[in-house]
């Protein structure tokens, strides 16, 4: 047995070693990483989203540095469904035994209905995480005049329908990432929930923006873009508290992650598990960090289980 | 690809603004190649946020076989490498390299064959053009012409290296302060000028990305390959955020599509890149 399988933890049938995972979007394909950081280490990994037709992107500059953060748009450039599964799942799995999550994204819900049929054949991945939270795509409701249309889940209505249809097309383990863009995300978590989601994942960026003032334009070509890094941990925090309180379904946390601390304040919220984000950016090694950094802590405190670790009562 | 905490053997002061960073990174060191880079955690906090990528110089150890150490030359513009200066010799920094595809070097010629490459470098441009000349004159019979093109003299440092290197050096200024007054691309027309064009094999250029763009069209113009070595804002270095888009020729969008300077790039052929957008 590891010496660090007091770290198990098993989400929703989905089977991790420890609940330090990788985050959608900051992990490519797996396999960019490979070099740098024992894969197998990770709790799971949760690929870049993946659409059913290939997407290009937005045009650049997509990021843009900001204070404690980074605002990105890149618009979700992804290889499709056919290259994700005829090569950077199959290419992802012979390097590593640690479990995969698949981001699905989409412009409809039907797209994501058929990406979810497809991805049940598989047999290889350890669950799908719904991405109905970025920031740059949308989808175009009807009888609104709001330009460029809505994210999925700043709407409860679309996130029950959508989620529904997706349970309906799937066994595998359903984990729901939500958007921080709304006035009351537990209303969306709800939602959520009672479609049949297994999990949430929290939070997806909010949207920012910055200017260039040498050039006077904004600093990314599509203008808006989500922002992510320490910047946005204590809106992360706030958001993840809120909904371990409402639903009775595991959350996975993320928004700013950088080490063992940011960590520890998540799972003291009830986060059943964390993601890093950016943090692989800045450095590779902080998912590994941060599960020595857990194990280290729960020791130190005598604290036989991360579920044991909570907020304790009064001031 | 090593990602390392490196000791650092010096920083120099070279004028006000360019500084000299020489690391002890013997990994990175034997795999490097130019027109690769280096991306460096310049602040123990979260201002700059991200790491910052710089070209390698050269490796050394000069008459050394097995090289152990990058140097880098880098313009203070920012609060990154405004971070960087304050480093000192023992102290460490982090770095992940060697990234990226480097320059292709051009095919070997037999001794016979006169031929001639051209480089062309605009201003902080010319670091990874210093270690390309390197290796082309170590292992090759070929002519390397230098191209440069600075903002006046205090810059002249930046052609120190090429002269010592035998190369034939010819400098722009924008002030006409050394050597040519006017833009390195002018300098570029008159060498491919009167046919002369046919005796170059390849081009190889770095610098802002207008320039690249005049080049490229001068260098395509004449029929001489070129090889453009791009900057982009980048988070991760390794091909993992997407955020290093440049267009490409070849797409499936259709006609283009995006790839990432940090992983096919940053040398990309000049006849593949859309300018521009």
């Amino acid at each position: 047995m590891n010496k660090k399988s007091f770290l198990f933890t098993d989400i929703a049938g989905i089977k991790m070693k420890n609940p330090v995972m990788v985050a959608s979007g900051t992990f490519g394909y797996g396999e960019e990483y490979k070099e740098l950081i024992d894969l197998d280490k990770l709790g799971a990994i949760v690929t870049k989203t993946i659409t059913l037709k290939p997407r290009a992107g937005n045009p650049p500059p997509r990021i843009v540095e900001t204070a404690a953060g980074m605002l990105n748009a890149v618009g979700l450039q992804n290889v499709g469904l056919d290259v994700f599964l005829k090569e950077k799942l199959p290419g992802l799995k012979k390097i590593t035994s640690t479990p995969v999550i698949v981001s699905v994204g989409g412009e409809s819900i039907l797209e994501y209905v058929k990406i979810t049929e497809a991805l049940n054949k598989t047999g290889t991945i350890a669950g799908i995480e719904l991405n109905i939270s970025c920031p740059n795509i949308r989808f175009q409701k009807k009888n609104t005049k709001l330009k460029g249309g809505i994210i999925f889940s700043q709407d409860e209505k679309i996130t029950y329908k959508l989620v529904s249809r997706v349970r309906k097309a799937t066994k595998l383990p359903l984990i729901v990432k939500l958007s921080p863009n709304v006035t009351d995300i537990t209303l969306i978590a709800r939602a959520a929930e009672k479609a049949g989601a297994d999990v949430l994942s929290l939070i997806n960026t909010p949207l920012g923006m910055a200017v260039d003032v040498t050039t006077r334009k904004p600093a990314l070509a599509n203008i808006t873009g989500g922002l992510s890094g320490p910047a946005i941990k204590p809106i992360a925090l706030r958001m993840v508290w809120e909904v371990t309180n409402t639903v009775k379904i595991p959350v996975i946390a993320m928004g700013g992650i950088m080490n063992t601390t940011d960590a520890l304040e998540f799972f003291m919220v009830k986060a059943a598990a964390v993601a890093v984000g950016v943090g692989n950016f800045i450095n590779p090694q902080t998912p590994l960090e941060i599960v020595e950094g857990i194990a280290d802590y729960l020791k130190r405190h005598r604290i036989k289980r991360l579920k044991d670790l909570s907020l304790l009562k009064g001031r | 690809m090593y990602q390392i905490k490196a000791k650092i053997i010096a920083n120099r002061r070279i004028t006000s603004r360019y500084y000299n960073l020489v690391i002890d990174a013997p990994q990175i060191a034997k795999f490097a190649k130019p027109g690769q880079f280096v991306n460096v955690c310049v602040s123990k906090g979260n201002e700059p946020f991200l790491r910052k990528p710089f070209s390698i110089y050269r490796i050394g150890p000069q008459n050394v076989r097995k090289k152990s150490k990058i140097e880098l030359l880098y313009k203070v513009v920012g609060k990154g490498t405004d971070i960087l200066t304050g480093n000192k010799t023992g102290d460490y920094i982090n770095i992940i390299g060697p990234l990226g595809n480097g320059f292709v070097l051009p095919p070997k010629t037999n001794q016979k064959q006169q031929s001639e490459i051209i480089l062309i470098g605009g201003g902080i441009g010319v670091v990874p053009l210093l270690f390309l000349a390197e290796c082309l004159k170590n292992n090759r019979s070929l002519g390397v012409s230098v191209l440069v093109g600075i903002k006046s003299k205090e810059e002249s440092f930046l052609i120190r290296d090429f002269n010592k290197l035998d190369c034939r050096v010819k400098v722009a200024t924008e002030d006409g302060s050394n050597g040519f007054k006017g833009l390195v691309t002018k300098l570029l027309k008159e060498e491919l000028g009167f046919g002369r064009s046919s005796s170059v094999c390849m081009s190889y250029t770095c610098g802002p990305s207008l320039m690249l763009e005049k080049v490229s069209k001068i260098a395509e113009k004449n029929k001489v390959p070129c090889q453009v070595c791009l900057e982009e804002y980048m988070a991760c270095g390794i091909g993992a955020c997407l955020g290093c888009a440049v267009k490409v020729k070849n797409g499936h969008f259709p006609g283009f599509k995006y790839v990432r300077v940090c992983k096919e790039g940053p040398v990309f052929d000049s006849r593949q890149v859309i300018w521009g957008e």
